[in-house]
């Protein structure tokens, strides 16, 4: 929901069910709970979640859309959160690392050593959490196609994957 | 709205996904005051069947699209643009009227004869693709492309498509994603073939003239690639990605590979 954040213009001709957005209070509703930050309609997802509301876990990194490290979830599905504003978040559930409680994908992270340096590790467990919800089916393919979305520096593509898979054949 | 926020110089743009405006305004390369949120347009949202044909809004997901899999090519197509989380954010919409040159969405619309209807200041208008795209889809400031319609034969006829990129597989699961040297989507409709290319040129395109060299099936296939060079509508891409003539090389191959496929003949080098 947005409130001081819209102009009212109602009452302008054309314009019935508009909504203008300045620099206002943005509530979005994250992890289950319903937050408020003050922004920019420019400001992206991300900002918003790391400077706004001390939710760190969505990492910045390339900012362009090509690692992977802010993934976040928009209705249960992954987006990156860097190329995303957050007045897009509005009336949508966002979930980020910090809302996902010992979920089989953070167990199998941790059983198959799929990290390193741990920069990345959030985006992806996001990620593979998303596909096992969405589809917990998921074929080889389907699997490697999903994974494309995440860079890891550490190059730890082999555990990541042992990961997710063992994940999807338990479901 | 778009005229109103123009003529107060605030650059307006459409705001579908958003990834190639929030991109570009990071490095400065566009500077919109003003940005008009389509999503929640519910013409634009529409995925479905509607009597024989498809309906697709502007605003729909590429990944969506690509779940709904109601037509495989497309699904083929805008399946390998970008990586999967970004596409479910970048819309069809989005996709069709990027700055990027290789946009291939297009390709499977332009090959399927398809749809577009456009609202524009002076009210709505639905216009075959052929006529609308060249180059780019050819839009007055301020025009909104709301969706795109498929008739259901073209969605069902066998095809070919692949995309040629310069970096091959790294290691399981990452596969390199990549700009296309050469992306190409093929159908055979009635024993003609229709072909639309994206990577080749600096902008994505379909040529009938093309199209009748390619099924002239009383000349060699070699002969036939030959007069093709000539009929290209721009210069082959020359660039750091590949050169003139790998990309030359690779478009022979695929057009090879696609007739073979399409019309179960080996075409050998």
């Amino acid at each position: 929901m947005l409130d001081t954040a819209v102009r009212d213009v109602e009452g302008v001709a054309g314009y019935q069910g508009t909504r203008f957005l300045d620099k206002g209070l943005l509530h979005l509703r994250v992890n289950g709970e319903e937050r408020s930050a003050v922004a920019r309609p420019a400001d992206t997802l991300l900002e918003v979640l790391r400077d706004q509301l001390g939710l760190t876990g969505a990492k910045p990194s390339c900012r362009n859309g090509d690692c992977g490290a802010c993934t976040v979830l928009l209705d249960g599905w992954p987006v990156k959160s860097c190329l995303m504003l957050a007045v897009e978040a509005v009336d949508h559930e966002i979930t980020t690392i910090e809302g996902l409680h010992g979920t089989p994908m953070q167990q199998a992270f941790v059983r198959e050593f799929a990290f390193q340096c741990g920069y990345c590790t959030s985006g992806f467990i996001v990620n593979g959490h998303a596909l096992s919800q969405i589809h917990p089916d998921a074929d080889e393919a389907t699997i490697r196609e999903w994974l494309q979305s995440n860079l890891c520096r550490c190059t730890g593509y082999a555990e990541i994957g042992r990961a997710v898979q063992s994940v999807l054949e338990e479901s | 709205m778009f005229h109103d926020l123009q003529v107060q110089g605030k650059n307006p743009f459409y705001y579908g996904g958003g990834t190639e405006i929030i991109s570009f305004s990071r490095l400065h390369q566009l500077y919109p005051q003003a940005v008009i949120d389509v999503k929640d347009i519910p013409e634009c949202r529409v995925l479905e069947y509607q009597g024989d044909t498809l309906v697709m809004g502007a605003a729909v997901t590429l990944s969506q699209i690509q779940e709904s899999n109601f037509y495989p090519l497309l699904s083929w197509c805008g399946g390998r643009v970008a990586d999967h989380t970004i596409r479910d954010k970048i819309t069809l919409g989005g996709n069709i009227c990027a700055r990027i040159p290789y946009r291939e969405a297009i390709l499977a619309l332009l090959v399927a004869d398809c749809q577009v209807v456009i609202e524009g200041k002076d009210g709505t208008k639905r216009e075959p693709l052929d006529k609308m795209f060249d180059r780019t889809l050819q839009l007055e400031p301020g025009d909104l492309l709301v969706q795109v319609s498929v008739n259901k034969q073209h969605t069902n006829l066998p095809f070919y498509s692949s995309k040629r990129t310069t970096d091959g597989k790294v290691a399981y699961p990452q596969d390199r994603v990549g700009y296309p040297l050469i992306s190409s989507a093929f159908v055979k409709d009635n024993g003609h073939v229709r072909a639309a290319f994206s990577g080749l040129c600096a902008f994505p395109f379909r040529s009938f003239e093309l199209e009748n060299v390619l099924c002239d099936r009383g000349a060699p296939l070699g002969e036939r690639l030959d007069r093709i060079m000539g009929l290209l509508p721009g210069q082959i891409v020359n660039d750091m990605e590949g050169s003139g003539d790998y990309r030359e090389f690779l478009f022979r191959n695929t057009v090879r590979e696609a007739l073979g496929q399409l019309e179960g003949v080996e075409y050998v080098c």
